[in-house]
């Protein structure tokens, strides 16, 4: 877990697997401290949740980078 | 390019920052004062207050009764001129300004006729529909594309299309409710991928603090003054909700509040340095009235800034289509819009498609197949070249936006040129031209070298029509070539003509004709799908010979409803 998502707020996690395909589907911890999906197979701890929340971000490649506009204007 | 911030007042801490944010920037910021707050003292104090002190400007949150755009005819009467009433009796002036995230052509005449006052409204989420619904676990019933990512002239009879004279147009000036990513607002969700920094966090677009697609999408929106005679405009809207205790952002809210500053902050910087100018709604809408015709094109380009694909998009709006030109396809039309067919509809409980807000399409290769993968293809265009037996589908080869004119109303868009290599050897060098017209759209081929022997072109067009990515009844529509006709009844029919010079489809369900025209072609033929291809397919095939260049022409036209 990063140090951002170590915050104490009511965050309302979604499945990673859903969220992978960009839909929201919200998800719960159990009694049992395993987060599981009501619309697909997923169940997992919240480390499982955030490691593929931070595979998620992977497909931009671009997300730590600036673009100015003079780079933007010769891409 | 132009800015507008605007915030939505309420009695909360979260406001409270997000106002002292723009106060100590020395943004002047537009306040979207909820009706259903008017009658809060505390909060209407405020917002005058901030309103004589900053010069900030007062609009009009149409929210009395909900979604206006989808309220009966009454509702939508009784809540908007109730809602402007009291804005008066508060302020002592009518608001220059009002909206909410969609406004149908109802809603806007109904402000029109009841406060002209009102010049400029929020009337519509760019590219928010199918992907936003489905990415919201089918729970948001926003159906809103189709149309513009900056200003337009709503016309009277749909909301979405531009007017395309003084007659046609509803009276207002109309801006999205936010600027989107123009790459993204094609392939995915762009709620995500949008002038929304706290909606970039809900998207995972972030890395904590870093948060570089923030200014990468501002300069996005700069870089579209160099495609237009007139400044862009980037509109900043996050309501107070999104900054304290938002759980669908997973970031700390000091992080989001982090994220929020810097961005604005880069705004006031631009704005500072001359870079981009500061405006109310209001003040846009003059703006925009002054220096932009009606009837006139806008364009846009998208670079990907996100993903690295090297992914470009170029959009073109105008009166008579929208038309989306998929770079990385070849320079394919991916999304078509025929405005020409001036199709009417209004939303809300009194309309036969009480919540699709969308103009439909005749050519939308996301939502309906596009180039072939698993089955047959769908919905786009491409050039195929045949040399000696095999075919080569230009889609198949990426390009990239090399000029972009700007000529009166015409816009000519220049692509790097491909080489297309058969099996035997040969090559064959092409550059696709468009020019986009009020007539319709000329696509050029301009053959810069070629090896010997025969080669034949085939401009190909595959339509449909629809709002969603589910296909429509296609029976009524019907096609054919110059002026033999027949009726779409799904059996793979075809008319074909030596010589023939235009292949049509006539769509009274969009009240559209579009036309695949060719002077100097060998053939033309117009066919009909199946249930399992519901699509209609337009083809002209030119011999290559010595020809330097080949043109068709894409045209598209109102017809009658059925």
């Amino acid at each position: 877990m990063s140090e951002n998502e170590k915050d104490t707020k009511n965050i309302t996690y979604r499945c990673p697997c859903c969220f992978n395909r960009f839909i929201d589907v919200t998800i719960e911890k159990d009694k049992d401290g395993i987060y599981r999906c009501l619309k697909c197979g997923f169940n997992g701890t919240i480390d499982d949740v955030l490691n593929a929340y931070s595979n998620f971000r992977s497909r931009y490649k671009l997300r730590g980078t600036r673009i100015t506009l003079d780079e933007q204007r010769r891409m | 390019m132009i800015v507008n911030i605007i915030q939505r007042p309420e009695k909360s801490e979260a406001y409270e920052f997000q106002r002292k944010v723009s106060i100590d920037l020395g943004l002047r910021v537009t306040i979207a004062l909820p009706a259903s707050l008017i009658e809060e003292k505390e909060v209407v104090d405020l917002v005058k207050s901030d309103s004589e002190k900053y010069g900030h400007e007062v609009m009009l949150w149409l929210d009395a009764k909900g979604f206006p755009w989808l309220l009966s005819r009454e509702d939508k009467n009784k809540s908007i001129k109730d809602s402007i009433e009291r804005f008066k009796t508060v302020f002592g002036y009518y608001p220059k300004a009002a909206g909410h995230y969609v406004l149908d052509s109802e809603c806007i005449k109904i402000i029109r006729d009841c406060c002209p006052e009102i010049r400029t409204v929020i009337a519509g989420c760019f590219e928010e529909g199918v992907r936003v619904f489905h990415g919201c676990n089918n729970s948001w019933y926003l159906f809103s594309e189709g149309m513009s990512w900056t200003g337009w002239y709503p016309s009277r009879t749909h909301s979405l299309r531009p007017a395309a004279d003084e007659d046609d147009w509803s009276g207002v000036v109309a801006v999205p409710h936010l600027s989107r990513d123009l790459v993204q607002a094609y392939e995915g969700r762009d709620d995500f991928f949008a002038s929304h920094m706290p909606n970039v966090q809900r998207g995972l677009g972030n890395e904590g603090r870093i948060h570089e697609y923030d200014y990468n999408l501002i300069d996005q929106y700069r870089m579209q003054d160099d495609f237009n005679g007139f400044d862009s405009y980037y509109q900043v809207h996050v309501s107070s909700w999104w900054l304290k205790g938002c759980p669908n952002v997973i970031d700390s809210d000091d992080i989001t509040r982090e994220n929020y500053v810097e961005t604005m902050k880069y705004i006031a910087r631009l704005c500072s340095e001359g870079k981009a100018k500061g405006m109310t709604l209001s003040e846009y809408g003059e703006y925009y009235r002054k220096n932009i015709p009606i009837g006139g094109q806008t364009v846009g380009v998208g670079k990907d800034i996100l993903y690295g694909s090297g992914k470009q998009y170029f959009w073109l709006f105008g009166k008579s289509f929208r038309a989306v030109v998929d770079i990385f396809q070849g320079g394919s039309i991916g999304d078509l819009r025929p405005y020409a067919g001036r199709y009417e509809a209004v939303t809300g409980l009194d309309s036969d498609k009480p919540l699709m807000g969308s103009y439909p399409y005749i050519i939308q290769s996301q939502f309906r197949t596009g180039v072939k993968n698993h089955c047959c293809d769908g919905s786009r265009t491409t050039l195929i070249a045949e040399h000696n037996g095999e075919k080569l589908d230009m889609c198949f080869y990426p390009t990239k936006i090399k000029e972009v004119f700007r000529n009166g109303n015409a816009t000519k868009l220049v692509l790097e040129p491909v080489v297309m290599e058969f099996n035997d050897g040969y090559r064959i060098k092409v550059r696709t031209v468009y020019v986009f017209t009020d007539d319709g759209i000329e696509i050029y081929r301009q053959i810069l070298e070629r090896s010997e022997g025969e080669c034949e072109f085939c401009e190909y067009i595959k339509g449909c029509y629809g709002f969603t990515e589910y296909p429509e009844e296609m029976r009524g529509i019907t096609f054919g070539v110059d002026d033999v006709t027949q009726e779409f009844k799904y059996r793979n029919r075809e008319v074909s003509r030596e010589g023939g010079k235009c292949a049509f489809a006539e769509i009274p369900q969009v009240t559209a004709r579009v036309e695949l025209c060719a002077d100097d072609a060998e053939n033309v033929t117009a066919r009909e799908g199946n249930l399992f291809e519901p699509y209609y397919l337009l083809t002209a095939k030119q011999k290559i010979n010595n020809a330097k260049e080949t043109k068709v022409c894409l045209k598209m036209k109102k017809i009658q409803k059925i």
